[in-house]
């Protein structure tokens, strides 16, 4: 390259063209986010902090507490829970049908994680199957429904995170819309994190099981660490 | 030094013609390059070890938690930042500028343009540190990161890096040739880069921010395009120049630096969102692409410090510790740090090293393994012709080199280590999360020896340079004294005592009538 306006024309048009990819279209797609509707109820998510909580947030900026903490909850993919909403007039063939998908899929191990019972059905399985494939939950609800229970397939999040019980789901864009500066953190060297979930992300994908507030206090215990 | 002297005649055999490299060892160029450049590389010289000894004062709460616990000036979340802070804008961009500075002039054949003005700027660039650093350490850190100052010492660092632009600029224009050299690539865009991304950052962030996660995006945009794409565009155009002057033979070759330099500036500016951010997820797509496709420009920069370096006569491997292995050490430092960056956008690896000190390692080694020692070797080389008297201790360099190189390793090393073992163990559930932090935590207390090696190198760097400054200060202290003492002149008197004062300055008794 011969010319100086050459280079400042290809270094132009290379930043301008990433710049346009990760800061006027960032903008353009997420900077006009509202609250939405939560399915089913009158509430709205997510809604602002209360004062209190706006002021923990100015603490933990001030203090650079993202600098060991992260308010991201990660997600490795999903799963299924089987549950079976109603017995139906026929208990003894819902039970037989479970312990026959059982042996045939998971000959052994049972996939219960909650051994509760639906009331009055001589033993039928609220959860007959927990965090299974979807193929083999599809399969599941039409064979209880074929024995004329009624099953709906509940999806969960999984991954080292969701185990933790530092979340339900992964965090998505909507969970810091009203945070001013959004401090996600980078690295996990401080033993607490700060909880997020919401209803919301649940709803889309099937109705709630275990709802945490979508917005806990802040608080920190003075300064690092237990370790 | 020597190689200098055979560049010339050796140069023409090669790829590069003679004419895309300009050196020229007259002195009025270098000496009009004096005082900027030490106003700028004295105060980087400051704060790079004001930035280790704050990095070291954060390192220690790993050591005994409860140490600054009742000092919230000291909390690990505000030092950190703000060492961080302190290498990057303390170190880093004034004396990558001020090297800029030097190279342009050199190879523009011409002297430093408007030579007042870095000057101004370098003093505002160091007083904008400072505001800011106060700042974070006093917790007005805005909460992003790589952008922690404050609106006042974000616009003085904007300010004084726009003047300092000017005088490159115009100092380039002046070139006598019209050919550039790879050097000025890199250079160039390196100036049109950092006040895009900087202005862009701080209006979108700090003064008009934007709503909820969109920052995300533009604070990893920034990040990247500083740390990744900033210190690669100057650290490389540096080493481009002086890795064929000191090897004594051109750069191999001009067309594979053109093309690093296009890869370089295409793909390296759309990496930096992780897999795991909450962003839609074309965005981390795209970054993973990218960060692929940075493979090439960094495999090509490792073939051209290679090429260039092997056929060296006397030890293109052995290395005594003189800049020439400062500069070589650098680039090997760039390519490990770029691959361990290119493995982060990987979404299978960085589901293990994600959130754990591996990424602190690449940034440690971004800095202080390829920029700090590059820049370190490129002002220990230039320096002396700029002031025109040697280092005050030359065995300084050595010793500098061999306590940088294992301390880098050992620092960057050891935090590396120390995230993949922290990664497999938060990856477990069923390991308890205090178990995560602790796997790191032995690699993080081995990694401090190397962090105090690294201190004390660079406390023998600011010895070289402030020790200089003051030999300079002292001889123009003495010239003004003897003019002052000096009777009222005739012509003839006056034009001596002119030339005494050159003579001081270093210009080597060149006076004009």
């Amino acid at each position: 390259m011969r010319n100086g306006v050459i280079v400042f024309i290809a270094a132009f048009i290379a930043l301008g063209v990433s710049w346009c990819g990760f800061v006027l279209a960032p903008v353009m797609q997420l900077g006009t986010e509202k609250q939405a509707a939560v399915l089913n109820s009158s509430d709205v998510y997510p809604i602002g902090r209360p004062g209190e909580a706006n002021q923990g947030l100015q603490v933990y900026r001030a203090n650079g507490c993202a600098a060991c903490h992260t308010e991201q909850v990660q997600q490795s993919g999903f799963a299924c829970d089987v549950m079976i909403t109603s017995a139906g007039t026929n208990p003894p063939a819902v039970i037989a049908a479970w312990w026959r998908m059982q042996t045939n899929f998971f000959p052994n191990e049972m996939t219960q994680r909650f051994y509760s019972v639906i009331p009055n059905s001589g033993g039928v399985p609220q959860f007959p199957f927990e965090r299974v494939r979807k193929e083999i939950a599809d399969i599941a609800v039409e064979s209880f429904q074929n024995v004329g229970a009624k099953a709906e397939i509940h999806i969960i999040a999984i991954g080292p995170d969701i185990e933790r019980g530092w979340g339900l789901r992964r965090s998505v864009a909507e969970d810091f819309l009203y945070d001013q500066p959004v401090q996600l953190g980078s690295l996990r060297a401080g033993p607490r994190q700060r909880r997020r979930a919401s209803a919301r992300r649940q709803l889309a994908v099937g109705p709630p099981l275990r709802t945490a507030s979508a917005r806990e206090k802040f608080h920190h215990a003075a300064v690092p660490l237990s370790f | 030094m020597n190689p200098k002297e055979n560049f010339d005649s050796n140069f023409g055999e090669a790829s590069v013609p003679a004419s895309r490299l300009v050196t020229s060892l007259a002195s009025p160029i270098d000496a009009s390059c004096r005082v900027p450049l030490l106003v700028l590389f004295s105060g980087a010289a400051l704060w790079l070890v004001v930035g280790l000894l704050l990095s070291l004062a954060a390192v220690m709460t790993f050591h005994k938690p409860d140490m600054f616990a009742d000092c919230p000036l000291l909390t690990y979340g505000r030092v950190q930042p703000a060492a961080n802070d302190a290498l990057l804008y303390g170190f880093c961009i004034p004396a990558g500028l001020g090297v800029m500075l030097w190279i342009f002039a050199r190879l523009s054949r011409a002297e430093l343009a408007l030579p007042l003005v870095p000057v101004v700027a370098a003093n505002l660039w160091h007083f904008g540190v400072l505001v800011g650093v106060v700042a974070i350490l006093l917790g007005d850190s805005t909460g992003f990161v790589w952008l922690e100052f404050p609106r006042g010492g974000s616009a003085l660092l904007f300010a004084a890096f726009l003047l300092i632009a000017i005088s490159a600029v115009a100092t380039f224009g002046q070139r006598r040739e019209c050919e550039l050299y790879p050097s000025h690539w890199f250079l160039l865009a390196a100036l049109l880069w950092f006040p895009w991304i900087y202005s862009t950052a701080n209006l979108f962030l700090v003064a008009w921010p934007v709503r909820g996660v969109a920052q995300v995006a533009i604070n990893s945009w920034f990040a990247t395009n500083l740390i990744f794409v900033w210190l690669a565009l100057v650290g490389l155009g540096t080493a481009f120049y002086f890795l064929p002057k000191l090897a004594g033979r051109p750069l191999q070759t001009y067309y594979l630096a053109l093309f690093v330099f296009w890869t370089l500036i295409l793909f390296g500016s759309w990496m930096g969102i992780t897999v795991s951010a909450p962003l839609p997820a074309w965005m981390s797509a795209a970054s993973s692409v990218a960060a692929a496709l940075t493979l090439v420009p960094v495999l090509a920069v490792a073939i051209i410090t290679f090429k260039t370096v092997r056929g060296v006569p006397h030890g293109g491997i052995s290395c005594k510790g003189e800049p020439f292995c400062y500069i070589k050490f650098g680039t090997a430092a760039f390519v490990l740090s770029a691959l361990m960056l290119i493995a982060e956008a990987c979404p299978q690896i960085s589901r293990v090293i994600g959130f754990t000190w591996f990424g602190p390692a690449q940034v440690q080694l971004q800095i202080l393994g390829f920029f700090t020692v590059v820049m370190s070797g490129a002002i220990h080389e230039l320096l002396p012709c700029v002031m025109g008297f040697g280092l005050p201790f030359p065995k300084l360099v050595r010793l500098q080199h061999w306590l940088f190189m294992p301390g880098i390793v050992l620092w960057a090393g050891s935090l590396a280590v120390g995230g993949v073992a922290q990664g497999m163990k938060l990856g477990n559930p069923q390991t308890a999360f205090a178990d995560s932090t602790a796997a790191a935590l032995m690699f993080l207390r081995v990694g401090t020896t190397g962090l105090l090696f690294i201190l004390l190198g660079s406390l023998l760097f600011a010895t070289n340079i402030f020790i200089m400054t003051l030999k300079w200060k002292l001889a123009l202290f003495k010239s003004l004294l003897a003019a002052f003492k000096a009777p009222l002149a005739t012509p003839s008197a006056s034009a001596s005592l002119r030339r005494d004062r050159a003579v001081a300055e270093g210009k080597g008794g060149e006076v004009k009538p």
